[in-house]
């Protein structure tokens, strides 16, 4: 009977006609013991890791680009309406900059390991041609109980969901419009301590409070103590961190193998939010605080026997809203009218003399919506909409509210393993600038090699 | 009603002890904790058997599952490296990571084909610490079986000579059925193989694995490893095996030029399989390669 149910099943998982020839040579005995490992690992691991040495990884990220815009893209995006606001942002840093030709965006550089039965560190370097960035460096506790798991150190904060990931993780070559816009270069990278707790429940819940220094341009720009000029002081004071505090909230329905849904909301609230604008005659310093919040969603399709992410699907959309209020005084650093001799009696303001007190607030928002699909093994089709600024309102001077900007982009990725990324992708962006729409289009060609063991990515 | 009540407390305190929850990474895995266990053990299975285990990604569900999980029961040698560590971190769960009680990996348990390769991905994905496919070799499954025994007794000790038994009644069923097939194959193709994994059954039965349809492991075929294979193995008997998730073309192309059968296999058991499904999964490899 037994026998009869086996062959049953073994027919079903057979369904083609049998053909066989003789040939094979024989060998060994039945002997199972000899198979028994005798020299195990003590970590009950069988591993490629050398020793002591962290797990190595780099990650070469290069590409060709062009513009129909004489390379001014980035600029144009960086002076969107509302977003752009004199920032003191000065020098152009982020990593997304791209000269017309071919670019070496630059190496990731990344090590982990596990430091001490405590403690797993994790530390991620980038080097671009010009300059060496620590990105991460941070370390996350191995044996807090209850589902308990505290990391600290450098870190992309948890808040939304492209936010954790480096920029070889994207989906497209460039970080979304909400993220650099609303938040930085970087997204919200910052120095801290996060706490998290995994619910022991079927459906997976992961809720999170994080204390940060507080630098990140977007939301918790820092400036610090300015000298008084002529005995007036200035607005912008020293402030003790951790200034910045987030919280964020995951749940992941279990959909079973093939689908998996999950959804997620954060919170900030920055105590300080600094920035100063150097005009001709005077300093006008903003000091005040910040507030954001955001809603994430990804959904992902796996198709049973998928070949090479053949059918594959993901869509994935964020919004994020950001306030800020903020209180302005300006103190004159030279005689105004600019130019004019001090001594001169057409002065209107001294050094020294304050101006333009007032309290306003700004708020702005954004959103990007993706879709992925898998044309066939190893090649996938993704599209991505991108709004900033439905809501974009200033409150400098009279207040203003500004146009929003929009970016549609296409693209198209060959992964030969899981390696290497070959990737072509378009986009159109149509920004606002000083009340005109900048449009332009633009072309990347990427290429991104994964040396040596990087770990594996979390969802 | 105090009757009643002292009746449910009765029935409480007569409740075996609860089950070890057991997360295991596949469903051949999940078998063997099953076979292992007994009723002793809840099983959740991570990833089923119909999708390459190599390129998965750690999965909120996954997540979830070993955050409450007592014990990890993975292939191990470094197959699941794509997503396993990620979801164990996630998990907070000091419990399962590697070298505690709760961490298993099978392929620690056996002695590994192919170890010692060069760590050079110019030859492909390979695993320098052994081939991790040990699940396709029903000697080893036994042998894991065992190991699996000692380890649920350290978790259950008042168990441990059930899980003990039903290792080695797993093992005795395994050494039985292997002598039978490898009478039922002798004599019949050699096998053309997509990827490095069923060589473990292979050599297990007595069958030459004439070559690979893939040029080097992970790396998809290409033309000229096609025709090279093809003009190699020109005029010998064979028969073409590839995963259900492997792509068929190369396959398909190949034993057409060679005038050999081909086959979509299965390399694990169902979500929820027991013995007698890993005994039907390696009868129809079995079926594939016996003399007509």
């Amino acid at each position: 009977m037994k026998n009869f149910l086996i062959g049953g099943l073994a027919a079903v998982l057979c369904s083609t006609p049998v053909f066989a020839q003789p040939s094979g040579p024989q060998r060994d005995p039945l002997d199972p013991t000899s198979l028994r490992q005798t020299a195990r690992p003590a970590s009950g691991q069988v591993s490629s890791g050398n020793a002591f040495n962290p797990a190595i990884s780099a990650i070469v990220d290069g590409a060709w680009y062009t513009d129909n815009v004489d390379g001014e893209a980035f600029e144009i995006i960086s002076e969107a309406d509302g977003f752009a606001m004199g920032h003191g942002h000065g020098e152009d840093d982020g990593h997304g900059s791209l000269e017309r030709g071919f670019n070496l965006r630059g190496v990731e550089l990344a090590m982990s390991a596990t430091v001490d039965p405590y403690f797993d560190a994790f530390v991620m370097i980038f080097f671009d041609e010009d300059e060496v960035e620590l990105e991460e460096a941070y370390v996350t506790s191995r044996g807090l109980p209850a589902g308990l798991q505290l990391k600290f150190g450098k870190f992309l904060s948890d808040i939304g969901y492209i936010n954790k990931q480096h920029p070889h993780s994207w989906d497209f070559f460039d970080r979304p419009l909400v993220s650099e816009l609303l938040f930085g270069d970087h997204g919200l990278q910052e120095t801290g301590v996060q706490l998290a707790w995994l619910a022991p429940t079927a459906q997976y819940l992961r809720l999170g409070v994080e204390a940060l220094q507080g630098e990140t341009s977007g939301v918790a720009n820092y400036l610090g103590e300015e000298p008084d000029i002529e005995g007036t002081e200035r607005i912008l004071d020293d402030k003790a961190g951790p200034r910045l505090f987030t919280g964020f909230a995951k749940f992941a329905p279990d959909l079973g193998f093939n689908h998996a849904l999950q959804l997620g909301a954060s919170y900030g609230y920055s105590s300080t939010f600094q920035n100063t604008i150097e005009h001709s005659t005077r300093y006008e310093d903003h000091d005040g605080s910040a507030r954001f919040w955001g809603l994430d969603g990804v959904y992902k399709y796996t198709p049973a026997g998928s070949v090479g992410g053949k059918g594959a699907f993901q869509l994935q959309g964020e919004y994020f809203y950001r306030k800020r209020d903020i209180d302005r005084r300006d103190v004159y650093f030279d005689c105004h009218p600019a130019g004019i001799d001090c001594d001169d009696p057409g002065v209107q303001w001294q050094p020294g003399d304050v101006r333009n007190e007032e309290s306003f607030n700004e708020k702005q928002d954004g959103y990007y919506l993706q879709g992925l699909y898998g044309l066939a093994p190893r090649w996938n089709f993704g599209a991505r909409v991108e709004q900033v600024g439905l809501t974009n309102r200033t409150g400098r001077g009279n207040g203003e509210s500004w146009d929003d900007s929009r970016r549609y982009s296409a693209v198209l990725s060959f992964m030969p393993t899981e390696f290497s990324r070959l990737r072509l992708q378009y986009s159109r962006g149509d920004i606002a600038v000083d009340g005109e729409r900048e449009k332009f289009n633009q072309v990347f060609l990427q290429f991104q090699m994964s040396l040596g063991v990087h770990g594996a990515h979390s969802f | 009603m105090r009757k009643a009540i002292i009746a449910l407390l009765l029935g409480l305190a007569a409740l075996p002890a609860a089950a070890l929850e057991v997360a295991a990474t596949t469903p051949n895995m999940a078998m063997l904790a099953r076979t292992v266990g007994g009723e002793h053990v809840n099983v959740t299975v991570l990833a089923p058997g119909d999708r390459d285990i190599h390129h998965l990604e750690a999965r909120p569900s996954m997540i979830a599952a070993l955050r409450r999980t007592d014990l990890l029961v993975s292939v191990g040698a470094e197959l699941e490296m794509g997503w396993l560590p990620a979801a164990i971190r996630g998990a907070g769960n000091p419990r399962i990571l590697p070298g505690r009680t709760g961490y298993f990996e099978a392929a620690a348990a056996v002695t590994l084909l192919d170890a010692g390769a060069p760590a050079d991905r110019a030859h492909g994905d390979v695993h320098p610490g052994g081939n991790p496919h040990i699940y396709f070799d029903p000697l080893r499954m036994g042998v894991a079986a065992e190991v699996l025994a000692e380890r649920l007794g350290e978790l259950m000790p008042a168990q441990a000579q059930a899980f003990r038994q039903n290792a080695e009644a797993f093992t005795a069923r395994m050494v039985r059925e292997v002598e039978a097939w490898r009478t039922r194959v002798a004599g019949g193709p050699s096998a053309l193989l997509y990827h490095k994994d069923a060589n473990y059954l292979m050599e297990r039965l007595g069958v030459t694995v004439l070559g690979y349809v893939e040029p080097l492991p992970g790396i998809p075929p290409t033309a000229r490893h096609l025709h090279a294979l093809a003009s190699e193995l020109r005029g010998r008997d064979g028969v073409v095996l590839h995963m259900i998730y492997e792509p068929d073309r190369g396959p398909r192309r190949l034993a057409e030029e060679l005038g050999w059968p081909v086959h979509r296999m299965q390399n694990n058991v169902p979500v929820n399989g027991m013995m007698e499904d890993y005994v039907a999964l390696i009868e129809s490899w079995v079926i594939r390669l016996e003399r007509p």
